[in-house]
């Protein structure tokens, strides 16, 4: 079992390499100059793929979740964490390329009218809060807590995105693809992008159950060391 | 530079960064269980 | 449905019983929801004009706060006493005790609000509410939902090494859709504003609460287990 995770981790981690790189060339070179807002605007390739996987992210994390809590086999619990831990880099990413991409378009890094940039940040801070719930309750009712919070966090996120839209509904200035003349070769590069990213993602997330097995692995050496004397 | 420039190293470094990350953990949890499975041959 | 609810109310019963003899906890609540209503007084020098922006803030603030340390302790008395593996072992549907200490936690609050709301009137002097039925609606609902949570991220909390810290912690974050809810409501209802918007807020918080109730419910039992 172990040693398929590493072949597929091995495998996904060489696509994903070719793939970014190929992906340089559509994002730099094949995607034409946006109109209006110049080139700067070729960071919503990095910024829309980034998004959608980190949406990716934390489904994998509700349906861990609600698997581990039913089936009670560690390794769902190996995924979730897992999953949420890249999850939460992806939104990062997304949190970071959004302002820049802002600044030089309407000469703000923040807008609290924005509800996608707005729903981002709360997607972050909920998932944050499940990797410190996490670090901080240990074993297996740590697990299970946090398997709930997952499920919870997760059925959070439709009704964050709803609220904070008509929150801002009086004052429409999204920065996302919405904004953008998004033109054939725009369409092809991001779809090429997202598919790049999410192979990046899954060759991490395998990376990083990879590093849980072996970390429960020594847990349970450890175990078995000390406690038979 | 640009904020194109800043926004696609951010991307690429961070990226990069954990993923060596991850790759250096692995590589001690690796020797720690190493060293477990040793000490636990010589205790039979 | 019945023998849950009864379940529920005996625990119900049992807290409040515990809350009134001693008293403690309910009148601390309620001073420091008065002492953050000071303290926003003179941190936001509100005058007229700006009440307009900040007054659902400062009617909110003080509850949420309050509300926050309150079920942090009340869930902590079971913890301290290890009553939550004697509750596990009662041939009770778990998500029975959930409600139970949820509705008894609600009912404090409801009475902390007795005092914080009129308190919110006499000390920033807002214009007479446009609508009444919509306020307490507001402050019904939205203390319902937040409440819920609370309490169960606060059974949560209490089983990490962080203990208190991690609540707003796990609270705030997935209790954005709420707060955005009742501000609008309670601008509404004070001034008047953005006519009409007030069914689609009522609408989310409706959900949110049902949701947010049911699901901790079900979920109860696993936080239970030993």
């Amino acid at each position: 079992m172990n040693n398929r995770l590493l072949l597929w981790q091995r495998v996904l981690g060489w696509l994903a390499l070719l793939m970014v790189a190929a992906d340089v060339y559509f994002v730099f070179f094949y995607a034409p100059t946006e109109k209006y807002m110049g080139d700067v605007q070729r960071l919503m390739y990095y910024h829309v793929a980034t998004a959608w996987n980190a949406y990716l992210a934390f489904g994998l994390v509700l349906i861990f979740s609600i698997l581990y809590l039913w089936r009670r086999e560690e390794r769902f619990d190996h995924w979730a964490a897992s999953a949420a831990e890249v999850g939460v880099l992806f939104t990062t990413l997304v949190l970071i390329t959004g302002p820049l991409w802002a600044r030089p378009v309407w000469n703000a890094w923040w807008k609290w009218d924005d509800p996608r940039l707005t729903a981002t940040l709360i997607l972050w801070l909920v998932y944050i809060a499940y990797l410190i719930l996490r670090a901080s309750i240990e074993g297996q009712r740590g697990r299970r807590i946090a398997a709930v919070f997952g499920i919870i966090g997760f059925v959070d996120v439709p009704i964050v995105h709803f609220s904070v839209q008509w929150w801002s509904s009086f004052h429409p200035q999204v920065i996302s693809s919405q904004g953008v003349n998004m033109t054939g070769e725009m369409v092809v590069t991001l779809v090429f992008t997202s598919l790049a990213f999410m192979v990046l993602f899954f060759f991490l997330l395998l990376a990083r159950v990879n590093l849980e097995k072996s970390a429960a692995a020594a847990a349970r050496l450890e175990e078995r060391l000390y406690s038979a004397d | 530079m640009t904020y194109l420039a800043i926004g696609t190293l951010v991307v690429w470094v961070a990226i990069f960064l954990y993923t060596l990350s991850l790759a250096s953990r692995q590589r001690k949890l690796q020797q720690r269980l190493e060293e477990l499975s040793n000490a636990l041959d010589d205790k039979r | 449905m019945g023998f849950f609810l009864r379940s529920s109310l005996a625990i119900v019963k049992k807290d409040l019983r515990i809350q009134f003899r001693q008293k403690s906890l309910l009148l601390s609540m309620i001073v420091f929801a008065l002492l953050i209503q000071v303290l926003l007084h003179f941190s936001f020098q509100a005058n007229q004009a700006a009440l307009h922006h900040v007054a659902a803030g400062l009617l909110w603030l003080p509850i949420f706060l309050s509300a926050l340390l309150g079920i942090g302790r009340l869930m902590a008395i079971e913890e301290a006493e290890w009553n939550w593996e004697g509750m596990w072992t009662a041939p009770v549907d778990p998500g029975s005790i959930f409600f139970g200490k949820m509705l008894g936690s609600l009912l404090l609050v409801f009475l902390v609000e007795w005092v914080s709301v009129p308190l919110f009137f006499i000390l920033f002097n807002p214009p007479a509410p446009q609508s009444l039925p919509l306020l307490i609606g507001c402050l019904l609902m939205g203390t319902w939902g937040y409440v819920s949570l609370a309490c169960l991220f606060s059974v949560m909390a209490q089983a990490s090494r962080l203990g208190d810290l991690l609540l707003p912690i796990l609270l705030f974050p997935v209790s954005v859709p709420l707060v955005l809810a009742v501000v609008r409501l309670t601008q509404i209802a004070l001034f008047p504003t953005m006519p009409g918007q007030e069914w689609v807020w009522l609408a989310v918080l409706g959900a949110y609460d049902i949701l947010f109730t049911l699901l901790p419910i079900l979920l109860f039992e696993y936080l239970l287990e030993v």
